[in-house]
């Protein structure tokens, strides 16, 4: 699918349908966030993008309903996982349905779970899971965008979030991430949590003077 | 004193400010979901005082889970499970590493609510909680194997690719 269709539908809040739309908050396509994912994973030329927004065309009815199809099975994923107890390095019904859903759907389905952890909709807890699966995926399976959403996810007011978030970092192990976990550090209000994120930070830099040997 | 370890998620048990929906000396619930009991016993496992079989626990427990990752862990001082009247005995552990499963393998028993929320309050208030990085856990898991502590056979076939792979990148 493509994402300037996506961003348009998102854009327009369309999708949402009625009943929904008044509880999800419109996402600001000029904040870089959706746009800026999109770029970076799909034009490997502009390795950062540039941070302008994308001036896609209009959507489609077709694209509107999939997107809509889409978020409403995500959520529901999300709803479900409420009740069950993940534990790390354990695989659930959760994990392998989410993992499913990014590989079939790519960008867009990132897109939306961004969102539904911006929302925290379903709680840290379920937040935090999927990160931490986002996180272990494939390197090369739209790595900027994962990147934007862990980075993004570690200002996240719950803290199982945020913890969600350094795991991620961790499992990438891309040294870019460094100046978002120092922040991250100085902002961060929790002692093991800060303790956590000082580890991945010295993890990072390791990696870095790795790339730079 | 020799040690417990219950394996647990950190973020349940982060110490944050004083939460206005709990009474003096209570306790938040979030930390009781890693003290999933099974016929009212709860598994864990014995570290020695100087913490010398700490990494081959490590190493056993996570080579037991679906993929690599980080572990997390409270460490208690053991002595504190008579003060709060919990029994604790030596049962045989499911682990790939005999040693663990034979020596340091241990049931809490009995287990009332009540038990659950004074251990949890004990963890809490004077446990340690630590966590092992997912590249350290690929260490641990590939030392235990090379030493022949994990039995090769019987660790996750998801982990065993991982650790033979990273083998074969370094040779």
């Amino acid at each position: 699918m493509n994402p300037d269709v996506v961003q348009t539908a998102l854009q327009s809040g369309a999708w949402f349908g009625s009943d929904s739309g008044a509880a999800i908050p419109a996402i600001d396509l000029h904040s870089h966030q959706f746009p800026v994912w999109a770029r970076r994973d799909n034009d490997p030329q502009t390795a950062r993008g540039d941070g302008a927004p994308f001036e896609g065309p209009e959507s489609s009815t077709a694209d509107q309903k999939r997107i809509k199809s889409l978020f409403e099975h995500l959520d529901s994923t999300f709803e479900r996982g409420r009740d069950m107890r993940f534990e790390d390095g354990m695989e659930s019904e959760f994990s392998r349905e989410l993992v499913r859903l990014v590989e079939l759907h790519g960008i867009v389905a990132l897109a939306i779970i961004g969102r539904l952890i911006a929302d925290q909709r379903s709680g840290g807890e379920v937040a935090g899971e999927a990160l931490r699966w986002l996180g272990r995926m494939e390197q090369s399976q739209f790595h900027w965008a994962r990147m934007r959403l862990f980075e993004e996810s570690l200002c996240s007011p719950s803290p199982a979030v945020r913890d969600g978030a350094i795991l991620a970092l961790a499992s990438l192990n891309d040294p870019h991430a460094i100046p978002y976990i120092r922040g991250a550090v100085q902002q961060e209000t929790i002692r093991e949590l800060r303790e956590d994120m000082e580890q991945v930070l010295a993890q990072l830099q390791d990696a870095e003077s790795c790339l730079s040997c | 004193m020799p040690f417990l370890l219950r394996a647990i998620r950190k973020n349940r048990w982060y110490e944050k400010p004083a939460e206005p929906f709990l009474a003096s000396g209570d306790v938040p619930a979030d930390p009781l979901a890693d003290l999933r009991t099974d016929g009212n016993c709860l598994s864990v496992f014995c570290i020695d005082e100087d913490k010398a079989n700490l990494e081959r626990v490590l190493a056993a427990y996570a080579s037991n889970r679906d993929i690599i990752a980080n572990l997390d862990y409270a460490l208690i001082d053991a002595q504190l499970l008579e003060k709060i009247g919990i029994t604790c005995i030596k049962t045989v552990g499911q682990l790939p590493d005999q040693a663990v499963n034979n020596s340091w393998h241990r049931d809490l028993t009995g287990l009332s609510g009540l038990n659950l929320v004074a251990l949890a309050k004990e963890i809490l208030t004077k446990g340690e909680k630590l966590r092992v990085s997912q590249p350290r856990v690929v260490e641990l898991i590939r030392t235990a194997v090379d030493s022949g502590h994990l039995d090769a056979n019987r660790i996750t076939p998801g982990i065993r690719e991982k650790i033979k792979a990273g083998k074969a990148e370094a040779s």
